[in-house]
């Protein structure tokens, strides 16, 4: 055990939450040191270590969340909360050791309140079975990110994630009605449960986009709604990413509440859609939705229609729109997803529809043009829309990387160096939706600025001796 | 466009696919109940993965974990890409378990089903198949389980009361399938030959199973795990459905249900595995009990949880076996029932060892056997 988990804090720790639930088995220190980001399963595939937790704790309920926070503050041991583990950026890998405080035991539905459209539910409970059991009421929580089947609720919310029908529904944050957070003195705190409110700011977005460095989500209570009367796919072919971007631009400016926009560019239309769905394209293949009421669904559908005729698509029909719905989440199943021994990386960005485009052209220059020559491809998809913007799921692949894991990291490191600061000098955003982790912790500084200084003094007012997640989310300073 | 292609093969091994894929970790039933990442299903990939690169060693902890998988199916069957990631975790006990690393109670289990095979055999030969002389089959198997041996009675009868007489198949016959689920594919291979050569000496064209479990066995386990070829122009049918079509014909039928508590229809385990008709099962309880009876079980269908009995777990993890039991009673408690049905005796048996806080449970052919009208009209059934 290292030397900073005293047996003491072992002791304590099993006080709380009873001896089965605190583990230090080395199976189980070795499945705890890697999550769903590249560079651990990467070290691990290349058979060496990656760092690993002392001990990993499953507390039953908030009250012990909050106590065992009060004993890491106390031992000033990191504490890292594990949702699913299946975040890709580093978020949940325990690289200071400490305590890995996993949330799966909070597994419970608190309440579905039909008259007001919502669901209160401890945060360790997993997404699919959260919404099998609203679906079998005829609900739905109208986040569908690829992930849903693995992550927790608090993992879709402390990253600030989005699904796939986020155009229409919002993002997880804009889903959440109230929080309850353990704080790292072991206070539990809980933010009113209205629809919104305007009585001076609003704390429980604090611990949105924290992703664990600011306390655990105990609970959390999120808006419904029922499922849809109809839901209606459709597929188009552009011939290139700005007349697709257009048309999208359309869509949203002029209101049409969409519930799907997917644009693929030209390269991951030919590898992409034809491996996952079987289809040979040239251009960029979109998938829009509409959902709701049957008469509005379809008067909608139809002024979309006309958006994308006036811009020269072809309309490829139904069918390839519901078997693109149906087999949306293939894509990330291994061995569709990308996968080891590749090198790879999700370089996603946001950012406004005059930037936008621009963003895709310098990144896919900056890439190929920086890295062709040992073989790296660009291949990116526009995922999720707003009616100022859109964000860009871009990715970089390098099928053949170094086989020295010293060198597969230095040029992963260096690859997305160079994607992120072409992303910021373009106004494009670090990320919309998988948040920073470990992975984009060092580029924080830089995206934030003067307002750098104003974050961190909120971190040490919430958890002053830095126990929370350290080296995450560009906080560096390690318990003390 | 051009017609959708096949998706591309999978060409490495399951393990390497699984191990950092966390895709099918909602239906894990293990998982559900233990909260460890530790027993899910990409953990055991990369456990595998992680001692073929020397990163660990199977030892007495490692192995452990290992035998926490039920062998249930459910993460196969939620995969989109159909990765046989039970059969990988099953290859790897098999090579754990000859090289004499399984855990104790996989040898105690090995030697039982050895001494099964011996004495099976010597029953076969002084007995030769029971009943009627028919074209169908009816798969007794280990009837030294008296759950077993009461619910096939129960379905002897009923099928002859639908008009389906059947010549009984494999007495005393394990099918092999937990042997094979915790690694002991050499006595599986035995069992299951002695099956095969049973149902192939029996002169039927189809046999029906009490379970889909064993339908399981018959269907997949011999031939992915064990090589071995199921008689041609024999097709494994499940008796449910058979009564259930009977019932539907109007050939069975039950006493009208009075003061009948709520119950819950646990489907059996290995159903999320299988294509499986949901409707049979619930049709035939519903008239026994009344169809308003009914309160869904949460973990149904295609998601359904196995009760605990499966996989060798009652020997290797028995907290967990109590545990998935104690989860589906609590399941039915939360739907608001007070029975359990179910047709799987292992399923029936096993629950009602854990049966708590007023929930009971029952076996679903007994149950039907119990309730059923005699004065229907036979041959109709089919
Ligand atoms: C195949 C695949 C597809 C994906 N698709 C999407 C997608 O479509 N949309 C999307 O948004 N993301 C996606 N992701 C990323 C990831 O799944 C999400 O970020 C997810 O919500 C993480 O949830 P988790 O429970 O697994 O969190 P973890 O990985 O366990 O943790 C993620 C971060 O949140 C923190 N955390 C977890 N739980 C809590 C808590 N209760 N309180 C405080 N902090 C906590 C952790 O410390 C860590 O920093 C995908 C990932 C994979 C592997
Ligand atoms: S079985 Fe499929 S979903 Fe499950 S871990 Fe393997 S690849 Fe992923
Ligand atoms: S077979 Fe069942 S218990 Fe084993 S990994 Fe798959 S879902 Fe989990």
């Amino acid at each position: 055990m290292p030397a900073d988990l005293s047996a003491g804090v072992r002791d304590a720790l099993t006080a709380i939450v009873g001896a089965d639930h605190v583990r230090s088995e080395p199976i189980d220190q070795l499945i705890y040191s890697v999550d769903s980001y590249w560079l651990p399963q990467m070290w691990l595939d290349r058979g060496r270590r990656t760092p690993t937790p002392g001990l990993i704790v499953y507390p039953g309920s908030a009250d012990e969340v909050a106590r065992v926070l009060a004993v890491a503050d106390e031992a000033r041991v990191p504490v890292v909360p594990w949702g699913g583990g299946s975040g890709t950026q580093g978020g949940a890998l325990p690289i200071h050791g400490g305590l890995i405080v996993d949330t799966k035991r909070l597994d419970r539905i608190l309440e579905i309140n039909e008259r007001s459209m919502y669901v209160r539910a401890q945060a360790g409970i997993n997404g699919g079975q959260l919404e099998w059991a609203l679906n079998d009421r005829g609900l739905t929580l109208p986040h569908y990110p690829a992930s849903a089947t693995c992550a927790t609720l608090g993992g879709y919310l402390a990253p600030r994630g989005s699904g796939t029908i986020s155009t229409k529904y919002g993002k997880a944050e804009d889903l959440v009605m109230n929080l309850e957070v353990a704080l790292p003195g072991g206070r539990l705190v809980r933010t009113p449960l209205v629809p919104n409110h305007a009585s001076g700011p609003d704390f429980m977005r604090l611990f949105l986009g924290t992703e664990g460095t600011f306390g655990v989500i105990t609970e959390a209570t999120m808006r419904i709604t029922r499922l849809p009367e109809t839901r209606l796919l459709r597929a188009m072919l552009f011939k290139d990413v700005a007349t697709g971007l257009e048309a999208g631009r359309q869509m949203m400016v002029q209101r049409l509440d969409p519930l799907v926009i997917r644009m693929y560019d030209p390269r991951s239309t030919g590898l992409l859609v034809k491996r996952v769905l079987g289809y040979e394209l040239q251009g960029a293949y979109m998938i829009i939705g509409f959902d709701g009421w049957a008469d509005i669904a379809a008067a909608q559908e139809q002024r979309a229609l006309a958006i994308c005729a006036s811009l020269g698509a072809r309309d490829l029909g139904r069918e390839p729109g519901e078997r693109w719905w149906d087999h949306r989440y293939d894509f990330y199943y291994p061995p569709h997803t990308l996968h080891l021994p590749a090198l790879y990386g999700t370089i996603e960005t946001v950012s406004t529809f005059d930037r936008i485009e621009e963003i895709y052209h310098a990144k896919k220059a900056a890439i190929e043009g920086t890295y062709g020559h040992l073989g790296v491809e660009y291949i990116g998809h526009f995922s999720h829309w707003f009616p100022w913007g859109a964000s860009l799921y871009d990715r970089f692949l390098l099928k053949d990387a170094p086989p020295a894991p010293e060198d597969a990291e230095a040029l992963h490191n260096q690859i997305w160096d160079t994607a992120v600061t072409t992303s910021l000098a373009h106004g494009g955003m670090i990320n919309e939706h998988h948040g920073v982790g470990l992975k984009l912790s060092r580029f924080m500084r830089a995206q934030y600025g003067d307002a750098w200084p104003l974050l961190e003094s909120i971190k040490d007012a919430i958890d002053p001796h830095h126990i929370m997640n350290p080296g995450k989310v560009g906080f560096e300073r390690m318990p003390s | 466009m051009s017609a959708p292609a096949a998706p591309e093969a999978g060409a490495v091994p399951t393990t390497e696919n699984c191990r950092f894929c966390w895709m099918c970790r909602h239906a894990c039933p293990v998982g559900h109940v233990t909260h460890r990442e530790t027993y899910t299903p990409h953990a055991w990939a990369l456990e595998i993965e992680s001692v073929r690169r020397g990163q660990i060693v199977w030892d007495a902890s490692t192995v452990s974990v290992l035998y926490a998988c039920a062998d249930c199916g459910l993460c196969r069957a939620h995969c989109a890409t159909d990765q046989p990631l039970p059969d990988a975790i099953v290859a790897e006990r098999a090579a754990i378990t000859a090289a004499g690393a399984a855990p104790a109670a996989v040898y105690d289990v090995e030697r039982r089903l050895r001494r099964h095979v011996e004495s099976g055999a010597a029953a076969r030969s002084s007995n030769g198949p029971r009943r009627a002389s028919s074209t169908v089959g009816l798969f007794v198997g280990d009837i030294s389980d008296a759950a077993r041996a009461r619910a096939v009675e129960s379905t002897i009868a009923l099928l002859a009361a639908a008009g389906v007489p059947v010549t009984e198949v494999g007495a005393d016959r394990p099918t092999g399938r937990t042997a094979a689920s915790l690694g002991l594919r050499d006595v599986a291979v035995d069992l299951a030959r002695a099956v095969i050569d049973d149902v192939q000496s029996a002169g039927i064209d189809e046999l029906l199973v009490l379970a889909p479990g064993d339908r399981w066995a018959f269907e997949s386990v011999y031939a992915d795990r064990l090589g071995l070829e199921w008689p041609k122009g024999v097709r494994v049918t499940d008796a449910i459905v058979v009564l259930a079509r009977a019932l539907a014909a109007g050939a069975l039928s039950f006493g009208a249900p009075k003061d009948l508590p709520p119950y819950a229809y646990h489907d059996p385990c290995h159903t999320p595995r299988l294509a499986r008709d949901y409707a049979a099962p619930r049709a035939l309880a519903a008239a026994a009990l009344g169809p308003d009876a009914a309160r869904p079980f949460f973990w149904r269908e295609h998601r359904a949880h196995p009760c605990g009995a499966i996989g060798g777990l009652n020997v290797t993890h028995p907290d967990i076996a109590a545990r998935l039991a104690a989860a589906r009673v609590d399941d039915a408690r939360a739907a608001g029932a007070r029975w359990i049905v179910t047709e799987d005796p292992a399923c029936s048996a096993h629950l009602a060892a854990h049966a708590s806080g007023g929930v009971e449970v029952q076996n679903l052919f007994e149950l039907l056997h119990e309730r059923l009208v005699t004065s229907s009209r036979p041959t109709s059934g089919r």
